[in-house]
């Protein structure tokens, strides 16, 4: 699992690429987790994730929490539809908003 | 015909990516498409950290997870076998819905998507081993 990080116009954008199991989960934690808690627009790509399960799903929501308790706003786009259907039945999407497209995720951060 | 494969595993965090990269690699072999391969690999990963985070906090005894596969009748299936603590991941509740994120659940999700992407699952305790199997 790899992440890279892009900011600019005050929206951050996360780029993951690989997969999102409890070892690419544990592979980014430290530097999406302090992302989280530094920035207050922030949207994951999700257009390169093929797989996620729940330590996945964890990171995202501990992220999502913490960016609410700033009062900013985390949202997702891209996903595959086996990764959408993830996101969708563990109910995460209902905490993370989650977008088709980049236009939809800026509209709506 | 049936064919059963089997791997032991380690009762720690390793032995959750072991056991969903071996599921999902008799998943393959057995030709199954790749929404199925990805199913397998999600369930499989999910029971497992289950059983490596719950099965063994009250026990003393040593740890025993093991993992076994098969095709049968068009469907593939994984058992996972453990000696801990004797439960019944079926009758335990799905947590609500989220609401708001402040109030947001961690963990607790694995049994929704366990339940989303098989065809079916079954549990029994067999005096000795908790037994859960895995319909794909």
């Amino acid at each position: 699992m790899n992440m890279t990080v892009d900011d600019t116009n005050g929206i951050t954008r996360i780029i993951l690429d690989g997969q999102l199991d409890i070892k690419g989960a544990q592979a980014i934690e430290v530097q999406f987790t302090a992302i989280a808690t530094h920035h207050d627009r922030v949207i994951v790509d999700l257009n390169t994730v093929d797989y996620i399960a729940s330590m996945g799903i964890r990171l995202l929501v501990l992220a999502g929490k913490a960016i609410a308790r700033r009062s900013g706003k985390l949202v997702m786009f891209g996903a595959s539809d086996a990764v959408a259907k993830v996101l969708t039945t563990s109910g995460v999407t209902e905490i993370i908003p989650l977008l088709d497209s980049w236009d939809a995720a800026v509209a709506a951060t | 015909m049936e064919r059963v494969y089997r791997l032991e595993l380690s009762a720690d965090q390793r032995a959750i990516t072991e056991a969903s990269e071996w599921a999902q690699a008799r998943a393959a072999e057995c030709n199954m498409d790749a929404d199925t391969l990805f199913a397998v690999q999600l369930c499989v990963e999910e029971t497992v950290t289950n059983v490596v985070t719950y099965a063994f906090d009250t026990t003393s005894r040593p740890p025993v997870i093991a993992l076994s596969a098969w095709y049968e009748n068009a469907r593939f299936r994984v058992e996972v076998m453990d000696n801990g603590t004797p439960f019944d991941p079926i009758s335990m509740q799905s947590p609500g819905r989220e609401g708001t994120i402040e109030n947001a659940t961690i963990g607790g999700r694995g049994l929704r998507l366990i339940r989303a992407f098989t065809k079916a699952i079954e549990y029994r305790h067999d005096g000795e081993f908790n037994r859960f199997t895995l319909t794909f």
